[in-house]
């Protein structure tokens, strides 16, 4: 396995579990991790990153531990971000050198040059970051993950703020470098996972609640997803007793289409079964895991 | 190492083109060209000029630099920036690579104000001199922008809030800064006025600033040591093993920095407690009367070559049974070996020294200092350190200070140079030079300095003291000028030349007649202030040396030359009479008026630029007729002096420059320790007028 965690668990002073017992492991090829904020994806990849130490439990990336072979963890992966510092005073062309030196790498301009080329910044490689547009600025950072040529990719919210065509020509992207590569794509957006793979994680408030294949999840949910049209006076009362996927308000006919999952075994009459999809599953697991913990 | 020097390179290029920097940059530079106008350059020298910039780059960086360099410290410290700790280069080298850029980054972002101010230098000074003032900035400013960014890293790694931090370091600096100055204070990072003398080559402050700057260059180390252990705990990151060697010599060096910090630390204060004794008044009062009761007193001293005292001893007899061991006067920096007291007639005592002779604050402050301690006038009597050797024959290098030396013998490493020295014999045995005195009568005993420029100007000799800050043409204007006019107009000594030797740290200035030295005080000093006034106010200043040597002879006249220098301003030299001397006006202070005008007739016979002497008597007559308080007087004299002063310029108006010179004569014989009473004064005036004129006139 290229990453593998043993029962990880991360707890804060005040008490508060970033993490808890999560065990995963994974292969090449693109992986989902989903979950809410908060859930904890973040702290994980810092842990795999060997930038967080764990609490309890160990993890390892490439065959190393994160812990006590930083150096060498750090040598075989490539972070993108959620938040970042792209140096607004260096072109794209400097920042890329800079940070393959960082990695210990002395690249060739050609090298440089053609990683520009691969997210589509050849162009623009004298012109300073800060005059970059987000897209821009979020295909350099992808770049700058690439540039020592990791084995493992940890990408931590890398569409959101994208307008529609970025966002479909990262997916795009992260298939490809899923080719020959483990990639780590965490985020809470579920088109994106589903676009680009079908292996998933997820974790909510610190817990691992499913690890698996996509389809193997929405079995799960088969037969719990429903369509209904419900009177807009019944709404309220229909809210309380279902679990609410999606609605939309019908101006005209003055009602509302529910996608729902019904809170009981009794599914409400008039009601349509639906193929659920992620979206739903993640809003059932999540919902599921609620109540259990409630419990 | 390479990827180090390109990390370095990509973070120095990151500072500097950051144009919030240049701001900085542009600021100091106004600042240095509106404080220091190049129209006030030729007043000046380039250390002078250097010395006074670096200053107040210094002030701007201590507390804008901490907002700049905490904003590039910090500034990947930010959350989320994970794709640069997730480097090994990055994180394991970031806190030495930030200092380092800090440093360098600071020196490109005064690289202007240096330029510009270096290319003026050359301008106005010659490439010698400028070059000569570079290591100038490198003592004023290295050590407190090290500090300054040893502060930031270690504070901002424990705040790692930038807006925070800045506040927290501008709020400690500015108070820091805002201190009254304290020499041995350990929390002034920046060099205190006085101890500029030290950057003129020589000097008391030498030593405390050697001593200073060293401990500001290992507490930022010691200070960034400790931050590389915070790094690990606080830097986001999980620390990747260190070799047991690296983790060792990390320790090393954090133990060692502490260690030369408390050493220099201790030696700076221990140094600064040896400065700052006071003169002991009763001590010397006692000692006065018993100085009577020696039959002999005999000294014997070996130098070594540094300066210090390696063994001395004093051998008094007296004829009676009074108790000397409460009656030493040695210096503070001396440690007395041995004290013996063998019983008889006469009574025999020995005290047998050693150590490093450390010469008092009190003594050559120019700030404020009580009136009865300026006017035992220069009390150490000596000054020995390598390069400069002096020694009077009263002072406190021997513990009965005040007491005339029957015999003195002097050994002292041969390689010194010996400029002057007044030895009954001399003789040279290997590598020892010994100098012996018997029944010395010269205050002068001995000047040394192994770097004096001796310049020969006619029959007379001026021995000019190394690097003394001046311009070549200022030192033969200043002290030549004077010196041979003063000659001219009231010189009674016929035949061979005169030796000119200003030196460092006398108070007045001295005329050693059997030896025909001049000894005056080494106006270079001013360079310990922001602008000396004008060149006629320093061309008076240093004429007023000359014309007072002469005046007071071998005697010294320390209450003639406390009216004459006020020491109360500290800000410039002149020769403003404060309060004090108004309490002296009832005991007559007509010899004030009478040599300060003497002095403007000297300094507008050498044709200083600048100077107008009827401008400056109208000014007075001014006052006298409006009645305006004597705070208005451009050297503050008192109603009745500005009366006499008026009373000269009217006499010399009348009758001649020759006839003042007279006067000026006359009035020197009839002065009784070199004051003379305004009846007296009016009376030659009386004689001098009947002479020249041939009509009495009353007084």
């Amino acid at each position: 396995m290229i990453i593998q965690t043993h029962s990880l668990t991360k707890q804060y002073k005040a008490g508060v579990f970033a993490l808890r017992d999560v065990n995963l492991a994974m292969d090449e090829g693109v992986y989902g991790l989903l979950g809410p904020n908060g859930a904890g994806k973040t702290t994980l990849i810092g842990i795999l990153a060997g930038l967080i130490q764990p609490t309890v439990g160990r993890a390892t990336v490439c065959g190393f531990d994160t812990q006590r072979q930083v150096s060498e963890v750090r040598k075989n992966i490539g972070i993108i971000p959620q938040e970042y510092l792209l140096y607004p005073e260096f072109s794209a062309y400097e920042f890329l050198d800079y940070m393959a030196l960082l990695s210990g790498l002395d690249l060739s301009r050609q090298t440089i040059m053609r990683l520009l080329e691969e997210v589509n910044l050849a162009s623009v490689a004298k012109k300073k970051t800060k005059s970059f547009s987000g897209g821009m600025k979020q295909r350099l950072v992808v770049a700058q993950a690439l540039a020592h040529d990791p084995q493992v990719l940890f990408a931590d919210e890398p569409t959101s703020g994208l307008d529609p065509e970025e966002r479909v020509r990262f997916r795009n992207m992260f298939s490809d470098l899923g080719l020959r590569r483990t990639v780590l794509l965490s985020t809470h957006i579920t088109e994106d996972i589903t676009a680009v793979t079908n292996r998933l994680s997820i974790l909510h408030k610190g817990r691992l609640i499913f690890s698996g294949n996509i389809p193997e999840l929405l079995d799960q949910c088969r037969g719990k997803v429903w369509e209904r049209t419900v009177a807009r006076e019944d709404w309220a009362t229909f809210k309380d007793h279902n679990l609410i996927l999606s609605f939309v308000h019908e101006a005209e006919t003055h009602s509302v289409i529910a996608r729902y999952s019904p809170l009981s075994s009794m599914v409400t009459e008039g009601s349509t079964p639906l193929t659920p999809n992620l979206e739903d599953a993640y809003m059932l697991l999540i919902s599921q895991h609620n109540s259990e913990q409630a419990e | 190492m390479k990827i180090f020097l390109r990390s370095f390179t990509a973070q120095w290029k990151l500072f500097v083109r950051d144009k919030v920097n240049w701001l900085f940059s542009l600021l100091v530079l106004v600042v240095a060209l509106v404080t220091n106008p190049i129209s006030e350059l030729p007043k000046t020298t380039a250390l002078g000029y250097i010395e006074n910039i670096a200053r107040i780059t210094g002030y701007i960086a201590c507390l804008l630099f901490v907002i700049l360099y905490l904003r590039f410290f910090l500034n990947e410290t930010a959350k989320g920036h994970n794709h640069l700790w997730s480097r090994n280069a990055f994180g394991d080298d970031y806190l030495i690579l930030k200092a380092g850029v800090g440093i360098a980054g600071f020196l490109t972002l005064i690289s202007p104000t240096v330029c510009l101010t270096f290319v003026l230098s050359v301008a106005f000074f010659g490439i010698a001199n400028a070059l000569s003032a570079i290591w100038v900035w490198v003592i004023i400013l290295l050590p407190p922008v090290c500090f300054v960014i040893g502060l930031c890293s270690l504070i901002g790694l424990l705040i790692n809030h930038g807006l925070i931090a800045s506040g927290v370091i501008v709020i400690y600096l500015g108070f820091v800064l805002a201190r009254p100055v304290d020499l041995g204070n350990l929390l002034i990072f920046m060099p205190s006025l006085q101890m500029n003398s030290a950057l003129i080559g020589f000097g008391p402050e030498t030593e405390m600033l050697i001593y200073q700057r060293l401990f500001y260059v290992c507490v930022p180390l010691f200070l960034l040591t400790i931050a590389v252990f915070i790094t690990d705990l606080r830097l986001p990151r999980v620390k990747p093993k260190h070799s047991w060697i690296a983790v060792s010599a990390m320790a090393v060096l954090s133990v060692a920095a502490l260690s030369l910090s408390v050493y220099w630390g201790s030696k700076l204060l221990n140094l600064q407690r040896l400065r700052s004794v006071e003169p002991n008044l009763q001590t010397r009062q006692n000692l006065e009367s018993a100085c009577a009761d020696f039959q002999s007193y005999r000294l014997h001293l070996e130098l070594s070559a540094d300066g210090a005292i390696a063994s001395g001893l004093a051998e008094v007899e007296l004829s009676s049974g009074r108790d000397l061991s409460a009656l030493s006067l040695l210096n503070a920096g001396l440690a007395v070996d041995r004290f013996e007291v063998r019983d008889g007639d006469p009574i025999r005592i020995e005290l047998q020294y050693h150590g490093r002779f450390v010469v008092p604050y009190y003594a050559y402050s120019v700030y404020g200092l009580p009136k009865e301690i300026e006017q035992i006038g220069y009390a150490p009597g000596a000054y020995l350190e390598k390069n400069l050797i002096f020694l009077q024959k009263l002072g406190e290098w021997h513990p009965y200070t005040l007491c005339s030396p029957d015999e003195i013998t002097l050994i002292l490493p041969a390689d010194i140079t010996i400029n002057y020295n007044s030895a009954d014999t001399e003789s040279i045995d290997g590598d020892m030079r010994r100098l012996q005195w018997q029944q010395a009568s010269d205050h002068i005993l001995l000047i040394a300095g192994a770097k004096y420029q001796i310049e020969e100007q006619e029959n007379d000799q001026i021995y000019l003291s190394p690097n003394p800050g001046l311009r070549e043409e200022d030192r033969n204007e200043q002290y030549g000028t004077f010196f041979r006019l003063m000659r001219q107009h009231l010189d009674d000594v016929e035949g061979s030349g005169f030796t000119l030797i200003p030196l460092p740290l006398i108070k007045q200035s001295f005329l050693e007649s059997q030896a025909l030295s001049l000894i005056i005080p080494e106006r270079s000093r001013q360079i310990d202030y922001i602008w000396p006034d004008d060149m006629a106010r320093y061309s008076e200043n240093v004429a007023m040396d000359v014309l007072l040597a002469w005046w007071c002879r071998q005697q010294a006249c320390p209450d003639l030359a406390y009216g004459l220098f006020s020491r109360g301003s500290g800000i410039d030299y002149s020769y403003e009479i404060g309060e004090e001397a108004s309490e002296a006006e009832e005991e007559d202070t007509s010899s004030l008026p009478l040599l300060y005008y003497a002095v403007l007739k000297l300094v507008e016979e050498s044709e200083v630029s600048g100077f107008d002497r009827e401008a400056l008597m109208d000014s007075y007559s001014s006052l006298l007729r409006n009645k305006l308080p004597w705070l208005y007087s451009p050297f503050s004299f008192t109603p009745k002096n500005v009366e006499t002063l008026i009373m000269l310029y009217d006499f010399d108006l009348q009758y001649g420059s020759e006839a003042f010179w007279d006067l000026f004569l006359m009035a020197y014989e009839k002065a009784n320790e070199g004051w003379i009473e305004k009846n007296v004064l009016l009376e030659l005036i009386g004689t001098l007028s009947e002479q020249t004129s041939g009509i009495e006139t009353g007084p």
